[in-house]
């Protein structure tokens, strides 16, 4: 198993330790509903160094990542990221859906899931070499660290402690916070909030770990990380997507057709005249009652129409909420369905995410 | 670790504690385990009146994180359960041997099945490892 790197911090903080995408990450510091709301309400930290951090360079990489991903890579300029993106096999199922950032000109940082760095790092070979360009590809998650700030009062940290701007979806190089030294700050994050992602080096991330704790933020787990995506919608790479689902079914729209030719377009284009099997829903509980979880069925009437990729706890409704993939002629928007738990039926309605209102 | 596990009751190698009371045996979860589950925000309750064996699920606990089953350490019957975490089972969390027990179970084999149970000492000692 893999660790991160700030292990020893988190455990003399107190922190619980569990796995995640063969990964030991921190499971929770204190309780997942508290460190939920912190994020809803206030300022969360995150230690999210299992991220994939890969860096494409060479003469052809713009090319070569333009071909590989389905957002124009052409349009990028140094400073920007392209997020969310993906990556697509030849059937338009999802490789990984991924942050693009353009460092330089020839120079990319990817940022993906955990659970699919290695084999991204592989796929990226074999296409650079299946269509000779001329890339380097080298993994520097294992030099770095990367810390999420997230949460509703960002903006006071901003004020308080960045003297700077920066757009959304864009990023700072080599600067300065709080005394360390950041090698990338962008305005990005995963939790519905507002918020930045750095990348750092490991004893500047160790030290700025520390220091954002001093000033009032709370350290945060991987279990609230994980019901703050689902009530903001977002889709968990093994769950909403995988080798086996594309955008058209995740309604995942992360794909543009004003560019050249890329891996999956020309799938994701007779889709467009086949239609689909299956469509992504949100479903809330009616009642406070038993979870849904992934793998449960899902029934309209008494015909099972399709299955839970994520269900839990929304802190926020306290009630269960859950994502899903139903038959498409059954997506009834506003309508009710049910789901079954442990052989008992739970009435629950089909929403569109997110779960909370902003 | 030992303040948290009283010695008045018996305990499983599954987590449930079992103690006796006017003739019935109150049972819940141990320290230990809501200590891992954490964040308990629902408890689904065995019908009173249901036969369960030693061993059987009979309640299922969820955390944020997760669904567990709770095992009967007796066989018996279900006679009363904790309604009260119908509406606050975050009990479980705030008094796991107190006000956070799950059900009374009127048992059927108790001299055979109460010295199956694990003494404390023997608990903590499984939990340690």
């Amino acid at each position: 198993m893999f660790v991160t790197p700030l292990k020893q911090i988190h455990i003399e903080m107190g922190a619980n330790m569990g796995e995640f995408a063969g990964w030991e990450v921190v499971t929770n510091y204190t309780s997942s509903i508290e460190e939920h709301l912190a994020v809803r309400n206030g300022i969360g930290l995150f230690d999210v160094s299992h991220m994939g951090r890969i860096i494409v360079k060479g003469k052809d990489s713009t090319q070569f990542l333009d071909y590989v991903t389905t957002k124009n890579v052409l349009k990028l300029s140094p400073g920007k990221i392209s997020i969310p993106t993906a990556m697509l096999n030849y059937e338009a199922g999802f490789v990984d859906d991924i942050s693009l950032f353009m460092l330089d000109e020839k120079e990319y940082l990817i940022v993906c899931n955990a659970i699919n760095r290695e084999k991204n790092i592989q796929w990226l070979n074999c296409i650079a070499k299946e269509k000779n360009y001329s890339v380097e590809i080298i993994d520097i998650t294992f030099k770095t660290c990367m810390l999420a700030l997230q949460g509703r009062k960002i903006k006071d940290f901003e004020e308080r402690e960045l003297n700077l701007n920066i757009e959304r979806d864009s990023f700072l190089k080599n600067i300065k916070i709080l005394d360390c030294k950041v090698e990338i700050l962008s305005k990005s994050g995963w939790t519905g909030e507002n918020g930045y992602e750095l990348i750092l080096e490991i004893e500047e991330g160790k030290k700025i770990w520390k220091k954002l704790l001093t000033i009032g933020i709370k350290p945060c787990g991987i279990v609230a990380r994980d019901s703050l995506r689902l009530e903001a919608g977002f889709l968990l790479y093994g769950n909403e997507i995988s080798e086996e689902i594309n955008p058209l079914e995740a309604r995942y729209w992360i794909f543009s057709f004003n560019k050249g030719e890329y891996i999956g377009r020309k799938k994701l284009e007779s889709l467009l005249e086949e239609g689909i099997n299956k469509i992504r829903i949100g479903l809330v509980m009616k009642d406070k009652g038993p979870l849904p979880r992934k793998g449960n069925e899902i029934y309209s009437g008494n015909k099972k129409i399709g299955y839970i990729t994520s269900g839990g706890y929304s802190p926020t409704l306290d009630k269960g909420i859950a994502m899903g993939y139903v038959e498409p002629k059954f997506f009834f928007l506003g309508g009710s369905v049910k789901i079954k738990i442990r052989d008992n039926m739970f009435e629950a309605k089909i929403i569109e995410p997110p779960f909370f209102k902003k | 670790m030992e303040k948290n596990h009283p010695s008045d009751r018996k305990y499983t190698k599954d987590h449930e504690w079992a103690y006796k009371e006017n003739g019935l045996i109150v049972i819940g979860i141990t320290w230990y385990a809501q200590s891992k589950l954490k964040d308990i925000v629902y408890v689904e309750l065995p019908k009173i009146g249901k036969k369960v064996n030693k061993g059987e699920a009979i309640a299922v606990v969820e955390s944020v994180k997760t669904a567990s089953d709770v095992y009967s350490p007796v066989s018996g019957e279900i006679v009363e359960v904790n309604k009260e975490l119908e509406n606050k089972p975050e009990l479980i969390n705030q008094d796991p041997y107190g006000k956070g027990w799950i059900a009374k179970i009127k048992p059927t084999n108790l001299e055979k099945e109460w010295n199956e149970l694990l003494e404390v000492k023997d608990y903590l000692k499984l939990i340690s490892t």
